[in-house]
């Protein structure tokens, strides 16, 4: 099932500048660290994979990827800028957490909505295609708090879809998704993959994509 | 994205979201009427005492109630992740803060000053003392949306929140409570509250114009 290729990513140099520049990443929790001295390069057009087990901080380092938490040292740049405070970043990355970020008593349309209005990425379809693309728009008028896990994670989902981002950021993507589901995650990425953009999932699951990955093992950074 | 559009958006949602799960914007209502109606029952019913006290029975009633209903404001927002999708959204968060906090003031403050009236009317308080009780308790309750999305954003998925935030919000209302209560027993002896209502409005200025940038501080130290 699974087809790793656990090679470097060829460079591409269309839109070369488009690339994420992580430098010698530490990250903690609480007192304690989590990866020290990570560093990568996520050129257009790779697939990288945070693996590792369960505590080995894929969450926390993606997290801090996406400058939502401030690394205990070290630098992360997009298209050679810090991320800190840099709204080219923010309009560029699309980010899927393991929290829906879905309001529980709004429906899937509502909560798109919103995240439209606030973003300062553009929208490349409307919200109706990009629910249909996730196969969410038989429960697109229900409160998301009646959704099941899964439901309510193709909502999540639909996100990727609706935003014209070439940086996306996904953690533990795959979690409640059925197979049916999962298959078009994987198509979606492959897509954007296509489109010389960068995908970098979180994740201890195997998954198919016809592109090459890049597995950064965090469980074997730790110390 | 324009600036009107991330305010109209933010308040739009917050309004939506109340009207679906009422029972969270009612219950700290109820609780002011409530926490109003005791005072009679241990105070007894002598109308000339009742109506001394009236401006600071209900001013008390209303900081509770404002101090309760800001425990949810960014609670459900930082539970659910939808707070991390703002901040990475890359909208101005001072923004954002001024309109959760403007949405407060129009699901709890508003309502508490329609209350007002017939409570402080039970309370033998009435006439040029009413309005201006009104009028402090208008700036007053804007000041205390304003502050408490601070100190909401602060506390935010801190255990035990609700009681921090409690203690923390409280004596920074003093000032209001001073202010409004001196500016309602002014007119109660028929002199001028002017003074006292201009405090009030020159706090909602200095509210208005620091909180949101301390809120969107608070949002970012609580991502982490």
């Amino acid at each position: 099932m699974q087809r790793f290729h656990r090679q470097h990513q060829a460079t591409v140099p269309a839109a070369a500048s488009a690339r994420l520049e992580v430098r010698d990443l530490d990250v903690e929790r609480g007192a304690r660290s989590l990866v020290s001295g990570l560093a990568f390069d996520a050129a257009p057009g790779a697939l990288i994979q945070l693996g590792g087990a369960n505590g080995s901080g894929k969450t926390s380092v993606i997290r801090t990827l996406a400058g939502l938490v401030a690394p205990a040292a070290g630098s992360v740049h997009w298209r050679g800028e810090p991320i800190a405070g840099n709204a080219r970043f923010h309009a560029e990355l699309a980010f899927v957490g393991h929290l829906s970020g879905l309001c529980g008593e709004l429906d899937a349309r509502e909560n798109l909505g919103f995240q439209l209005a606030l973003a300062r990425a553009p929208a490349r379809c409307t919200i109706d295609e990009a629910l249909a693309r996730l196969d969410a728009r038989r429960f697109a008028r229900r409160p998301v708090r009646q959704l099941s896990a899964g439901q309510r994670q193709r909502v999540a989902l639909a996100r990727l879809a609706l935003f014209d981002c070439p940086l996306w950021m996904l953690d533990e993507p795959f979690t409640a998704l059925d197979a049916a589901t999962r298959g078009q995650l994987e198509s979606l990425i492959d897509a954007h993959l296509d489109a010389d953009g960068t995908v970098i999932i979180a994740t201890h699951q195997l998954f198919d994509s016809r592109h090459a990955l890049t597995l950064l093992d965090l469980g074997s950074t730790r110390r | 994205m324009s600036m009107a559009g991330v305010f109209a958006a933010v308040v739009r949602r917050e309004l939506r979201r109340a009207a679906r799960s009422q029972s969270e914007a009612l219950y700290p209502l109820i609780f002011f009427v409530l926490a109003v109606i005791l005072y009679p029952f241990a105070l007894g019913p002598d109308p000339a005492l009742l109506a001394r006290v009236a401006a600071g029975v209900v001013w008390v009633a209303a900081l509770l109630a404002a101090s309760l209903s800001l425990d949810t404001l960014f609670r459900n927002d930082y539970g659910d992740g939808s707070l991390e999708l703002v901040v990475l959204s890359g909208a101005p968060l001072a923004l954002v803060a001024l309109a959760k906090a403007s949405a407060h003031w129009l699901l709890s403050g508003v309502p508490i000053l329609l209350l007002a009236v017939p409570l402080a009317l039970a309370l033998e308080l009435g006439g040029t003392t009413l309005v201006i009780l009104l009028a402090s308790l208008a700036l007053g309750s804007a000041c205390m949306s304003l502050i408490g999305t601070a100190v909401s954003a602060l506390t935010v998925g801190l255990r035990g929140g609700g009681m921090l935030l409690a203690m923390l919000i409280l004596p920074l209302y003093i000032p209001l409570l001073i202010f409004g209560a001196a500016a309602t027993s002014n007119a109660a002896l028929g002199l001028g509250a002017a003074a006292e209502l201009y405090f009030l409005a020159g706090l909602l200025v200095l509210a208005v114009t620091l909180t949101p940038w301390a809120t969107a501080a608070a949002l970012k130290i609580r991502m982490g």
